[in-house]
């Protein structure tokens, strides 16, 4: 899972990867660098499209290609329980890897979204996840649409990072979703102990969902409730507006049988195997992939990885050699192999069939090969010196900007769910709305920030400066009841750290002087407490890992910065 | 290639949006890869626009292309021409339940910026989001439930970059400071396009503290289904919210707005008291109706219709800087690029303040908002007197704050000297607006 130390072992690339390792960049199935799009954000592009990976934005069009299609198909019905912030952006956004990124804030509603379903010390949840993938339509032999800017006399031009990027949209991956939540809201911690030790709930059998409820104690069942949530990706989604009739969307789980229950039935059967949401999806079961199935994830790949066809023929000749290549060879393969004892007469027809287009394709290739044109030019589309726009400081600066919108989405529904659901004192009332109306107007200035620190580089630390001078602090972990550590917590003691998937990385010690003592990584090199969590930090002194869950003095979870797809687990080692 | 859909290249435009998704089997034949040496074309490339999907594109066309003056956030006129047109990404839909939602809250839970792209560039979107938020905002001494459904289509966007004559006469006079206030530094180079319905139903209270007694009586019972079951009540019950009001809104974006606007003529408009409830359930039940069959045959699947009372609305507009894009120019006929670096924001300068003019203004309204509704209580002499007496200040404020962003606030929008004048002119009206808009108490209890 970690990239970082293939992609940047050497040192004299070390500062080279720092800006693109750590945070502007996802990992893909190939170990390459690059970004992903959400087909739900306001960057969506086409194939082909130029992007500036530094700036999260997209470019002109420079790049198109014959468009081939790659992977598989697939469909998929997932039951999950007690999602976090992360795993809900991502299903929100359509599985685009966004990670740590400002990015995020560009899909309308993603964090706001998430923040307000993920769950807390307060609450739980129960899903259901089904998901349509296609197969990706990708450009393999990229051409130049157009020379302006970009190349003259034989060399690539300093203009051309501003027209089309350092990235260019190298595949779509078509698909759908429906996601359906189910939230517990509590009124105590001990309440939501007592609901998970004595309830086991799971979407996949709502049917006895009530039964479970029924053994809880009449105060939970009177003090919590249910909230419903549906988002749907592709297909046709007013559908989901039609299933309602006079349904409930939220109840008391004392009432979760009579009007609850039917409503999640409803939208089970809506989004199950063979419900309406896959018939929305009419042609599912064939490689055509345009049937009701939205552009959900937009893959790009850097110039600096591919050189680039400067004439389209070129491209297109390419492209049917090597198809014709691949399909002459499968039959060299099928000749190689012995005929199978059980061959039915239908495959035995097939396999002939194949056999028999080879002397058609050898012909086919033999013209394709004489119309190649041995001078065909190929160039990588990069400036002639390439610099970053980012540094470190850029970096540090944006991964506290991405921590403090969501911090701020996460504030806001915790003030909200405060104002609307507990007893709350009128002191406490008072000190909640002041609070709100702190967020609000910190709310501004970050977006601000956020913009101008994405958009341009160059300004960004001055506008996070700005940000923390204009920003109102409040006592918001007071408030909400959570556990503020100081760094006196923490001198000295030994914790064991592992990943969400229970391998373990190894034991630190947090040493007083700020260092980590025993194991020790570039990832894990020092550590310091900054807004009342834990933070690792790197060898190049940024934010490797943020302990943003507390769930005990002895247990912390956080969010791994360099990839987000796990989180880092550590325990108190006495 | 299902990315570019030229609206010049009438098939290409039908298959991918389309017949794609209803009659895939045509898929192959709209896709059909050419295998003969010979056709080698660039299947991008514009062709000649029809006149019938000239239709479609008026309806985007009234914001694509604009101008837009980034400092000031002034749209501006048209300098590019739309002659083609993109389709991007994916379309989705959310169905779920806001709940006592303050009005900044709302518009944050409806996408954090999505109200204030739309209210930039005038959209409907904005305003009905604005008018949603204004209705049914929680405060102290109401509550509300919204049921929300909100579908989003694909990106459409442009991505031949052409100007037209504005731009190019502009641009020829070889002034960027000209050319900055004709076209501004940016453009609208994407709109989002979208459906959404709001169902609400607000309950208010003489106080907060007659809020906050029944919310402890009824304890973990939810006002959205409380209406629903109200023959089953206790006299308790009754007894509590006989003095409590009970309102519905709707709201919507996209698809035909008429058609609620004449559901709304039929059904019951006006408050009930809490412990008569009926026919504000009736209401409820014929929109959320309205919601399950008619609304979702108003939005033809998301696609753009040549019949205005169908299809999605623009939910929001995106500009790009002309700096990070070149254009053709059809007078020099080639592609230029404009090097007009775009002025950054500031956390002091206009933006901000117009965004603080449009909050203390959504303050105002609701407060304003709610001693109207106040007026439907029994009230004694002495609180009505009391309550007209606010709304007349609330109405009087709302006119020198409506003067100043008239005034002052519009000539900065011009020259950046009068900044100032406006920051200054609203900043005088923001403790009286403070003041007046904290909830009237009235003493009232039966």
């Amino acid at each position: 899972m970690r990239h970082f130390s293939i992609m940047c072992a050497s040192p004299a690339v070390l500062l080279l990867c720092l800006g693109s390792c750590k945070t502007t960049k996802g990992k893909g199935e190939n170990n390459e660098l690059k970004s992903e799009i959400s087909g739900l954000s306001d960057q969506v592009a086409t194939l082909g499209t130029g992007y500036e990976s530094e700036t999260e934005t997209t470019k002109s069009k420079c790049i198109s290609g014959p468009v081939t299609q790659q992977g598989a198909q697939t469909s998929n019905v997932t039951y999950s329980q007690d999602l976090d912030f992360s795993s809900l952006t991502k299903i929100y956004t359509g599985g685009a890897k966004v990670g740590v990124k400002l990015a995020i804030f560009n899909v309308n509603g993603a964090a706001d979204f998430a923040s307000k379903e993920a769950v807390d010390e307060y609450s739980s949840s129960i899903s259901i996840l089904n998901e349509i993938k296609y197969k990706k339509d990708a450009i393999n032999y990229p051409y130049l649409t157009s020379t302006s800017f970009i190349y003259e006399n034989g060399k690539v031009l300093d203009t051309v990072r501003t027209e089309c990027g350092d990235e260019y949209v190298q595949a779509v991956e078509a698909g759908g979703s429906l996601f359906v939540n189910a939230k517990f809201n509590f009124k105590t911690k001990e309440d939501k102990l007592e609901f998970k030790g004595n309830a086991s709930v799971s979407l996949a059998n709502v049917g006895e969902i009530g039964g479970q409820i029924s053994h809880l104690s009449e105060s939970i069942k009177k003090n919590s409730k249910v909230t419903i949530t549906a988002r749907q990706i592709g297909g046709d989604g007013s559908k989901l507006s039609s299933i309602l009739s006079t349904s409930i969307l939220t109840c008391s789980l004392a009432d979760f049988e009579k009007s609850c229950k039917p409503m999640l039935e409803n939208i089970i059967k809506y989004g199950g195997k063979d419900g309406d949401f896959q018939k929305g999806f009419a042609n599912a079961s064939t490689t055509a992939r345009n049937d009701g199935a939205g552009e959900v994830r937009f893959l790009t790949r850097p110039f600096r990885d591919e050189s680039i066809y400067l004439e389209s023929a070129d491209a297109f000749i390419a492209k049917d050699v090597a198809e014709t290549e691949n399909a002459i060879g499968e039959i060299a393969e099928l000749e190689k192999k012995n005929v199978p004892a059980n061959e039915t007469a239908s495959q035995k027809e097939a396999r002939l069939d194949k056999l028999a287009k080879k002397p058609q394709l050898e012909e086919k290739l033999a013209l394709l090969r004489s119309k190649v044109n041995k001078d065909a030019k190929k160039i990588k589309l990069v400036p002639p010196v390439e610099t970053s726009m980012l540094n470190s400081n850029i970096d540090s600066a944006r991964i506290e900007l991405y921590l403090a919108m969501q911090k701020m989405v996460k504030d806001r529904q915790r003030v909200s769910m405060l104002l609307q659901n507990f007893d709350l004192t009128d002191f406490e009332r008072e000190e909640v709305e002041q609070i709100e109306t702190y967020i609000e107007r910190n709310s501004g200035y970050l977006e601000t920030a956020s913009k101008n620190c994405v958009q341009f580089p160059s300004k960004c630390i001055d506008s996070y400066n700005s940000f923390l001078k204009n920003e109102t602090k409040y006592k918001s972990l007071k408030i909400f009841g959570q556990t503020c550590l100081q760094t006196s917590d923490l001198v000295n003691t030994k914790w064991r750290m592992s990943r969400s998937n229970n391998s373990v990385v190894g034991e630190i010690e947090l040493l007083p002087n700020g260092k980590l003592g025993k194991y020790k990584s570039q990832f894990e090199d020092s550590w310091k407490v900054q807004n009342c969590q834990l933070r690792i930090i790197n060898i190049f002194g940024v934010h490797s890992t943020i302990f943003d869950s507390i769930e005990s003095v002895d247990r912390m979870t956080g969010t791994f910065i360099q990839d987000p797809t796990f989180r880092h687990v550590f325990e108190r080692i006495k | 290639m299902n990315g570019v859909k030229s609206l010049n290249a009438i098939k290409l435009w039908f298959c991918s949006i389309l017949i794609f998704p209803f009659f895939s089997v045509f898929s192959s034949s709209c896709r059909s890869l050419k295998t003969d040496l010979s056709s080698y074309v660039d299947s991008e490339k514009p062709q000649n626009l029809d006149p019938e999907m000239k239709k479609n594109l008026d309806f985007l066309s009234r914001q694509l292309g604009s101008g837009f003056d980034g400092f000031t956030q002034r749209k501006l006129q048209t300098c590019m021409n739309v002659k083609s047109l993109t389709y991007a990404g994916a379309q989705s839909s959310t169905v779920n339940i806001l709940e006592d939602r303050s009005a900044t809250y709302l518009l944050n839970e409806l996408g954090g910026a999505v109200y204030a792209k739309a209210s930039l560039f005038g959209l409907v979107s904005g305003k009905v989001q604005g008018d949603m938020a204004t209705a049914l905002a929680t405060t102290d001494d109401t509550s509300s439930l919204i049921y929300h459904y909100a579908a989003t289509g694909k990106m459409a966007l442009i991505e031949d970059r052409e100007f037209n004559a504005i731009g190019s006469a502009a641009y020829a006079r070889n002034d960027l400071r000209f050319f900055r206030e004709q076209c501004g530094d940016q453009f609208v180079e994407r709109v989002r396009l979208g459906a959404q319905l709001y169902i609400g139903m607000k309950y208010v209270f003489t106080s907060k503290e007659q809020k906050e007694k029944i919310r402890l009586t009824l304890k973990g019972e939810l006002f959205w289904g409380l209406i629903k079951f109200s023959k089953t009540w206790s006299k308790e019950w009754r007894d509590m919210l006989a003095n409590v009001r009970v309102s519905i809104e709707a709201f919507q974006v996209g698809g035909n707005p008429k058609r609620l606007e004449e559901l709304k003529s039929h059904i019951f408009q006006g408050s009930c008291a809490g412990n008569d409830a009926d026919r504000c359930s009736e209401a409820i039940d014929g929109l959320l109706a309205y919601a399950k069959d008619e609304f979702p045959k108003q939005l033809n699947n998301m696609e753009i219709s040549e019949d205005s009372t169908k299809g999605p609305a623009i939910l929001y507009a995106i500009t790009s800087n002309y700096a990070d894009r070149s254009v053709y120019d059809p007078i020099q006929q080639k592609r230029i690029q404009v090097s007009l670096p775009p002025k950054s924001t500031s956390d002091t300068d206009l933006a901000t303040l117009l965004t603080r003019i449009a909050n203390l203004r959504m303050d105002l309204k609701i407060a304003l908002s709610r001693s109207i509704g106040l007026l439907d209580f029994q009230l004694t002499t002495n609180e009505r007197s009391t309550v007209l007496s606010a709304k007349s200040e609330l109405t009087s404020l709302l006119t020198s704050l409506d003067a100043s962003a008239n005034g002052s606030c519009k000539a900065a929008l011009n020259d950046e000297e009068w900044v100032s004048v406006c920051s200054s002119e609203v900043g005088l009206l923001v403790a009286d607006i403070a003041r007046a808009t904290k909830p009237l108490e009235i003493s009232t209890q039966l």
